[in-house]
Formats: C-alpha cells, sequence, structure tokens
C-alpha cells in the first residue's frame, strides 16, 4: 500500500475498499472518494504521517464528467493549504469510478 | 539555504533500450536527482533486437520489467529500490495477467502501484514507469 | 517540511477561479511537485482552447512563470506526464514540447487522458527546487 524511500512515502492507488476487510465497496465517485481517503487518512496517521503532509495527490476517474463530485468530497478531507493535484479520466478496472494515489512527506 | 540538488540523466548500458536516443525523443530514459531515479516510461521492446514485441501481454510484461531492471542497474539502482510503480495497460482485462507477471519481479515488500487504462501507441500492451532510491 | 508554492499569477489560482482543492506546487524534500498545468491565462484563469500546440505553449509559459517564483526553471524538470487527449498527436506534442527542454530533457511518460474541460493536453510534472 505504502513504501517509504527518502524523504517521501508514496501510497499505491487506493481504491474505494473496506479496511478492515478488504471487501469493495463500490458507489458513487462520491462515495468512493470518500472511503479511500477515509483509508487514506487511517493508513497516514498507523505511518506516523497524516493528510496534511501529503504534497502531490494523482486521482483517476472513470469520467471527467465526475470531477466535480470528486471535488467536494476531497475538499473535506484535505486541509488547508491543500497538496498539489492533477486529475484525469482513463479505463479503470472492475467498474470502479476513481483511484487516488499520492505522495506523502515521511 | 538548502544546496540546490542536481540532476544528472541516466542511460542503459544496452544502446537498444535507449528508446530516447533511438526515435531522438525529447526525453532521456532516466533521471536521478538526489535519493531518486525517476524512470521514462518502458515499453515492451527486444532486448536483444530493439524490436517491439507483438507477444502476448504475459510476455510484454516480463520484457517490459526486465528492461526496466536493466535501466535501473544500468543507474546503479535495483528493482528492490523500486518505490512507486505506475503500470499503463492497453486493455484493462490484461489486469490479472500483469499482475501473475508483475509479482513475479516484485515478490517480497512491493513498491506503491497504481494500474490502469489507457490508449498507447505502436500497438503496445503496456507502458510502466518507476520511480526508484537511488543506489 | 512542506512549503506551499502561490500562484505566482492570480489567473494561475484554480481554487480561486475552478473551486479545484489544490495548490499550485509544493517544495519537498528538495523537489518541487506541481498540480496539473492546464492552458490557462495566466492572468485572468480564462481557458485557452485551441490546438495542442497552442495549448502546450501556454502551458509551459505557465510552468516557466511557476517554476521561476520558487527558485526554479523549466531547465530542473526531473519527470513529467504528459497528457494528451488522443495518441494520435504525439508527434505534435513532441515538436512543441522539444522547444522548451532542449537543455537536458527530463524522464517523460505520455498518458492518453480524458482531460479536463476537454483540453487536448495538461503537463503534470516534478522539478527539482
Amino acid at each position: 500500500m505504502a513504501v517509504r524511500g527518502g524523504a517521501f512515502i508514496f501510497v499505491s492507488g487506493l481504491t474505494a475498499i473496506d479496511p478492515h476487510t478488504g471487501e469493495r465497496r463500490p458507489g458513487t465517485t462520491a462515495s468512493e472518494t470518500h472511503q479511500i481517503l477515509a483509508n487514506l487518512r487511517q493508513l497516514l496517521e498507523a505511518a506516523g504521517s497524516s493528510l496534511d503532509r501529503v504534497v502531490k495527490v494523482n486521482v483517476l476517474l472513470h469520467s471527467m464528467l465526475e470531477a466535480p463530485n470528486m471535488n467536494e468530497v476531497y475538499a473535506r478531507f484535505f486541509p488547508e493549504p491543500p497538496p498539489a493535484r492533477t486529475v484525469c479520466g482513463a479505463r479503470l478496472p472492475d467498474g470502479i469510478k476513481v483511484i487516488i494515489e499520492c505522495t506523502v512527506l515521511a | 539555504m538548502t544546496e540546490k540538488l542536481e540532476r544528472v540523466a541516466i542511460t542503459p548500458r544496452n544502446p537498444l533500450l535507449n528508446a530516447s536516443r533511438a526515435g531522438n525523443l525529447p526525453h532521456v530514459p532516466g533521471i536521478r536527482v538526489g535519493d531518486y531515479i525517476f524512470l521514462s516510461g518502458m515499453v515492451p521492446v527486444d532486448p536483444q533486437t530493439g524490436e517491439r514485441s507483438h507477444g502476448p501481454i504475459a510476455e510484454q510484461v516480463r520484457l517490459t520489467l526486465s528492461n526496466m531492471a536493466h535501466m535501473l542497474e544500468s543507474a546503479g539502482s535495483s528493482l528492490d529500490r523500486v518505490l512507486r510503480v505506475h503500470v499503463v495497460l492497453a486493455d484493462i482485462s490484461d489486469m490479472a495477467e500483469m499482475d501473475r507477471v508483475y509479482r513475479e519481479f516484485f515478490p517480497v515488500d512491493p513498491p506503491a502501484r497504481t494500474a490502469w487504462s489507457m490508449q498507447l501507441r505502436f500497438g503496445n500492451g503496456c507502458e510502466i514507469e518507476c520511480v526508484a532510491l537511488a543506489g | 517540511m512542506r512549503e506551499i508554492i502561490p500562484a505566482p499569477l492570480p489567473g494561475l489560482d484554480l481554487r480561486q477561479h475552478y473551486g479545484h482543492h489544490q495548490s499550485p506546487a509544493i517544495r519537498a524534500g528538495g523537489l518541487i511537485f506541481c498540480s496539473g498545468m492546464l492552458p490557462i491565462d495566466p492572468r485572468t484563469g480564462e481557458r485557452c482552447h485551441g490546438t495542442l500546440t497552442s495549448e502546450a505553449h501556454v502551458i509551459f509559459g505557465n510552468l516557466k512563470l511557476l517554476l521561476e517564483s520558487a527558485g526554479s526553471s523549466l531547465d530542473r524538470l526531473v519527470q513529467v506526464h504528459a497528457l494528451i487527449y488522443d495518441s494520435i498527436e504525439y508527434d505534435v506534442l513532441n515538436r512543441v514540447y522539444r522547444q522548451y527542454v532542449a537543455n537536458g530533457p527530463p524522464a517523460r511518460t505520455v498518458w492518453t487522458a480524458q482531460i479536463e474541460a476537454g483540453f487536448k493536453v495538461e503537463l503534470d510534472v516534478i522539478a527539482a527546487a
């Protein structure tokens, strides 16, 4: 999931899963974004880091039409000032609506 | 004031794997900066002939990751120092096969990975890039 | 430490203009991580739709402004993800791209992706600080 190297922690592209069972939690782009970022917050805290140490986020969406839905949820998770980010649309596996990866200051 | 990090271009020992030079393209195979090596996306190329591989996806992924290992070793690093991998597949249904081969190269403590599908050029089945710790 | 690089000109503040929850760039660990740069007017934030070539010129101009404001430059680019809307424009991308990276180009991967607002190109870059 997350690998530390040098000054940074590199987090894999995360999808909406139950953090305890690993089961997929498919939903809307907004609900999947919420699940992913809640999981990310837990993951970073367990690694001694936090959402306010994220430097760069890449968001992959199954459709760019959903960008505002993702952004509305996203804005609630990342405190001021937010990390750098790139968002694009691509073909995602298994009907997944959103994948989020990030690079974090360790 | 913190000292500025220097950028150094890296090249593969095997010139047939230097797609940047071969194609006279505006990039380098990789850049070393500070603790890190950032590689350009790599595609399935036969290291003995320089020819593109048209084989099944498993073979393409295997070739690409072998070439990536060579690229990193040429720069004094290695696959076990890889921190992050981006795998782009032309066909999303190749995910399982890709993953099967991928695990052969990263069997223990694998790097962070994000995999997805996009349109790829020249009929390539995969394109793979990574960030690794320098040697 | 993580340092925010603010928009050097008001048009590059995408939060204000488009509600994008992102900072223009962040400096950390000797590197500068930039948000995906789009073809927008750096003074007004207006979208500059055009050909891939014209859009790329605007993007590189914006990146130059942003990186130089942070004490870096296009010559210090380390890695680029070049997002293009269709791989058929690959050669067109290269023609304009090479004008800006002549002094030792960075690593690059080209992604054919769906880009926001129907733009033809976007550049996602990391530079040495």
